[in-house]
């Protein structure tokens, strides 16, 4: 600072010294010393022009003017702390909006897996019939891994249920059990905590049955024992040995639809060589491709792949097998990315609205601020210095903004996790990082700059004489335009985001109302891990006479439940030729009699299931409507035969057969309460055993009956544990999270664009009474009537309001169809919406207009008069 | 010593400032008011330097090397600033001056092409 000082003063000394010699110069010519000093000094020039000048070559000039103004710019925001508080919070909720979608998109969409080399991990998705995403057979799964030559690893994985035991603790624990081939592993983990991962070497035939157990499960179950390598626990009947504990944070990201869930807790090897091109297809395969390798490539060798087992195996070739590589990221976020995106466009367009709400508070400001500017103007300060200190002032208002926008968009991403949107869940962790604060710096100094830009370059464009003449008055009212201008840019944007969220709005209310083909109020639901057929049997009967429980049966897949693997299969009628057959899939459900009374389906025909029904008799089915409507129309189904998939031999043994339509039940939702998938098939549990929840009707409060139920479960069978009590209304409200959050956040986005707006249209109207106090007054005194006045007002201010609005709508019927894949129920470009979203917009704009109308109403002449 | 009528006079073309001060810096080290006077008197006072404005220039001149500045006594033993041309400041000149004899000749051949023709 010293040697800045010294320059300065050597800089003045330099002119002063010039400005001497000048004059003497001038003496010597014969002028009067007063006069000789006066012609020096003009002919000069500015002097302080010139000393700025200079000090801008000297290189910290630039800095030293930032200092000055930024500190000039805070003493101005502090002088006005009511339009600083306002600009700060409209900032802050446009910018904290998008801190926390940012947060939310850069956690899914951008961050790359946690995997090693996870740019490379492929999900390998079967194409059978008609379903693009199934599962792979073990069969198919090995062919993959031996004819593949770009991927250099490759693993399949299922997740089932099953209880443990510890050492410590005898109570048995229900877990997730995934089977696993001995790749899998190591593709989604570099060492384990404890002990080794698989190696194929595992795989031999009489190899002692192993595990590999979770992080949490060894803290639960073992007391985080740093000897459990070699233990055994109890997996059901059986008793494994531990080879190893994965990592703290070790979880599977897998799609949604996979029905693989985040952390299983038991990693067992699937059994030797699967022999059976039929056999059952399920297992989700992921593939790290060799470095160098590119999707596409792996792509065209997969679909070789499929053609030549389409050609070798005459079923693959009937049900048209297909392979489709998908990077894993990519189809991770498959399903969100759509949401995400339309939310970030929304948060963008809030932004937008933000900065000129902000911009509208600066243009009016510096109207008032001209003096100051005129007098700076006077004092030579250049037209680019004005500009740069007024910008200079918004980027610190942008800045000061962003870091009270860090503390919402903090609130925002509790509120938003306390939604629990499912999809987003499982997608890892969301939350305020270095990449979000710098995502907030980089959008305050632009926001900053951008909302500043205008009234800037409005301040410096003004012609001094007139600005000292008036005081300002005609430059004030010279905004007005421009403020006008934005008022419209501002309504037009709200418009736009208050028609897409009417749009959403709309969505999520069909949602509540459609009928998901059950009754879901007053149903519980449970899961007992283990028991057979004759426990279920005599579970249902002991549930039944339970006080307050109504009715019990029990299903394989409750509805609407995507935690358990989804059982689908082929179908086809008697007489169909084989060229239709395993073309069309079906949703099956094994079901204990009584089912459909349970969760309040509707049986259209036939009869429902009776504990006779069992493999001795005459195989039986139920179909859903709209299985009968596809597969014969205009007929009565009953009695008609179908081919399909079932295992009386056991679980997940199985075998084609025949069996007889006895019911027609209504379609349930399954999948989605939007959607309908598939059709569905109901076999009687003891033709497809395998593992059920169990359904309650009951008329009692639910918090009575998991005691009373664990009771009768463990009187039955000590070894049985009863886990997962769900309301199925709580499945149902599941199911309806995204559209519910959706809608939600647009909702609030949207409440703060009309804030904003309101604010803005508000702000312009009263500013503009304030400026024409006096005309009014005169008009007043000429006769005019208040309601004249109110008139007027009203319709200056309503005017950038409704051209706000027609330029919304064109806007509107332009972005709308981007949501097009969220909507349910309506259309983009919904007349009654649009129509809606104008009406509404319009009266929040009238009431804006309103109160200073009023106010102008109230001029009282004389005063008027006098103020002008 | 009548000036030329103002009309007469010419603004200085962007940069043309900083040779001038150069080729007046070539003569020996002067100070501000001493380039300022010469510059008008070598013209003819034709070439109106607006004082201010030289300030700035000697400041640039000096940040990029071509000049350098010292405290010294004047004619008249008051102490004063004189500006000195460095070596590079030398080198920089010679490049200055063929540039603008280009540029002068290159204008002159579009103004004045008649002239130009009975010259050669």
């Amino acid at each position: 600072m010293s040697r800045r000082k010294r320059m300065m003063e050597d800089l003045d000394r330099d002119i002063r010294d010039h400005i001497e010699r000048e004059t003497r110069d001038n003496i010597d010519r014969g002028m009067a010393p007063e006069d000789a000093r006066f012609a020096a000094l003009r002919k000069f020039g500015n002097v302080m022009r010139a000393k700025e000048d200079a000090r801008a070559t000297w290189g910290f000039l630039w800095l030293e003017q930032f200092v000055q103004d930024v500190r000039y710019g805070l003493r101005m925001l502090g002088k006005s702390p009511g339009f600083a508080a306002i600009a700060i919070l409209t900032l802050a909720l446009g910018i904290g909006a998008n801190t926390a979608i940012f947060s939310v998109v850069h956690a899914i969409l951008l961050k790359p897996l946690p995997y090693p080399a996870s740019s490379r991990l492929a999900i390998v998705w079967s194409g059978v019939g008609d379903a693009d995403r199934a599962p792979s057979s073990g069969f198919a799964f090995e062919q993959i891994r031996e004819r593949s030559r770009l991927f250099e690893q490759i693993g399949g994985i299922w997740v089932t249920n099953a209880a443990v035991t510890g050492a410590d603790d005898p109570q048995p624990e229900p877990v997730k059990l995934a089977e696993v081939t001995s790749g899998l592993l190591s593709l989604f983990c570099d060492r384990p905590a404890l002990g080794r991962l698989f190696v194929p070497q595992d795989v031999a035939p009489n190899a002692p049955v192993a595990v590999i157990v979770s992080n949490g499960l060894w803290r639960r179950k073992f007391g985080s024992d740093p000897r459990i390598v070699g233990k055994t626990l109890r997996l059901g009947p059986i008793a494994p040995t531990i080879l190893g504990v994965l990592p703290e944070d070790f979880r599977l990201i897998f799609p949604g639809d996979s029905s693989i869930p985040e952390s299983p807790d038991v990693y067992v090897l699937l059994p030797g060589r699967f022999t059976n091109p039929e056999g059952p297809e399920f297992l989700r395969v992921v593939g790290r491709l060799r470095p160098g390798a590119t999707f596409a490539e792996a792509q065209s060798e997969a679909a070789a792949i499929a053609r030549q087992l389409r050609t070798a195996i005459k079923g693959y070739g009937d049900q048209n097998y297909r392979l489709s590589v998908i990077p894993l990221h990519d189809d991770d976020v498959h399903g969100v990315r759509g949401v995400l995106t339309i939310l970030l466009g929304g948060v963008g367009l809030v932004l937008l609205v933000a900065c000129v709400n902000v911009a509208n508070l600066l243009l009016a400001r510096a109207g008032s601020r001209h003096g100051e500017t005129a007098v700076r103007s006077a004092l030579g300060a250049s037209r680019l210095r004005i500009i740069r200190q007024f910008l200079t002032e918004s980027i610190v208002l942008g800045l000061l903004g962003g870091a009270a926008a860090l503390v919402l968009a903090w609130a925002t991403l509790k509120v938003i996790l306390l939604l629990r949107p499912e999809p987003l869940l499982h997608l890892g962790a969301i939350r305020l990082d270095a990449a979000a604060f710098e995502f907030t710096f980089a959008i305050a100094l632009l926001t900053g700059f951008i909302f500043g830009l205008f009234p800037a370059l409005a301040a410096a464009r003004f012609d001094l004489a007139t600005a000292f003449r008036t005081g300002g008055r005609n430059l004030a009212s010279g905004h007005r335009r421009s403020r006008m201008a934005l008022v419209l840019v501002e309504v037009s944007l709200s418009f736009a985001l208050l028609a897409g969220t009417g749009l959403l709005v709309r969505t999520f209310l069909r949602v509540l109302r459609v009928d998901p083909g059950f009754q879901p109020a007053n149903v519980l639901s449970f899961t007992p891990l283990g028991g057979n057929y004759r426990f279920l049997h005599q579970l249902q009967q002991s549930l039944g006479s339970l006080p307050g429980v109504q009715s019990v049966s029990a299903v394989s897949h409750l509805p609407l439940d995507e935690s358990v693997a989804n059982w689908y299969d082929y179908y086809w009628p008697e007489g169909a030729p084989p060229d239709q057959q395993s073309t069309v899939m079906a949703d099956f459900r094994s079901v204990l009699p009584g089912y459909f009374k349970v969760i309040g389906a509707s049986l259209i025909e036939g009869r429902d299931f009776t504990d006779a029904d069992d493999p001795a008799h005459q195989h039986v089915a139920i179909v859903d409507d709209d299985l009968a409507r596809l597969v014969w129309p205009g007929q009565n189904p009953l009695g008609k035969k179908l081919n399909i998939s079932d295992s009386p031999a056991g679980p997940y043994q199985f075998q084609r057969d025949w069996v007889a339509v006895v019911g027609v039940v209504r379609h349930v939702q399954c999948h989605s309460l939007t959607r309908a998938v598939r059709p569905q098939v109901y076999v009687p549990f003891p033709l497809a055993p395998r593992p059920v929840s169990f359904v309650l009707r009951a008329s009692v409060p639910f918090s009575t009956l998991p005691g009373s139920i664990r009771q009768q479960v463990s009187r039955l069978n000590g070894t049985v544990a009863a886990t997962k009590f769900i309301p199925l209304s709580d499945l149902v409200a599941q199911a309806r999270s995204q559209s519910r959050f959706v809608a939600f956040l647009s909702a609030s986005l949207a409440a703060i664009a009309l804030f904003m707006t309101s604010i803005g249209i508000y702000g312009v109207v009263s500013c503009l009474v304030t400026l024409r106090t006096g005309e009014i007054g005169l008009r007043m005194a000429l006769g005019a009537i208040p309601a004249d006045v109110r008139r007027m007002v009203l319709r200056n201010g309503m005017a950038p309001v409704v051209f706000g609005c027609l330029v919304g709508i064109a806007l509107s019927v332009a972005l709308t169809p981007l949501l097009a894949a969220l909507l349910f129920g309506v259309r983009p470009n919904d007349l009654a919406t649009l129509a809606a979203t104008a009406l509404f917009l319009s009266g929040v704009g009238l009431l804006a207009c309103y109160i200073p109308a009023r106010r102008a109403m109230r001029v009282d002449p004389m005063v008027a008069l006098r103020y002008q | 010593m009548p000036a030329p009528d103002r009309k007469q006079r010419l603004e200085l073309l962007q940069g043309t400032l900083d040779l001038l001060i150069l080729r007046t810096l070539l003569l020996g080290p002067a100070h501000g008011h001493a380039i300022a006077k010469a510059i008008a008197f070598r013209s003819d006072d034709v070439l109106q330097v607006e004082e201010g404005s030289l300030y700035p220039a000697l400041h640039r001149l000096i940040r990029r090397g071509w000049i350098s500045a010292e405290e010294g006594p004047s004619e008249n033993n008051r102490r004063a600033k004189f500006y000195r041309l460095t070596g590079r400041g030398r080198r920089q000149l010679a490049v200055e001056t063929g540039k603008w004899d280009r540029l002068a000749a290159a204008i002159a051949r579009i103004v004045r092409p008649a002239e130009q023709e009975g010259k050669s």
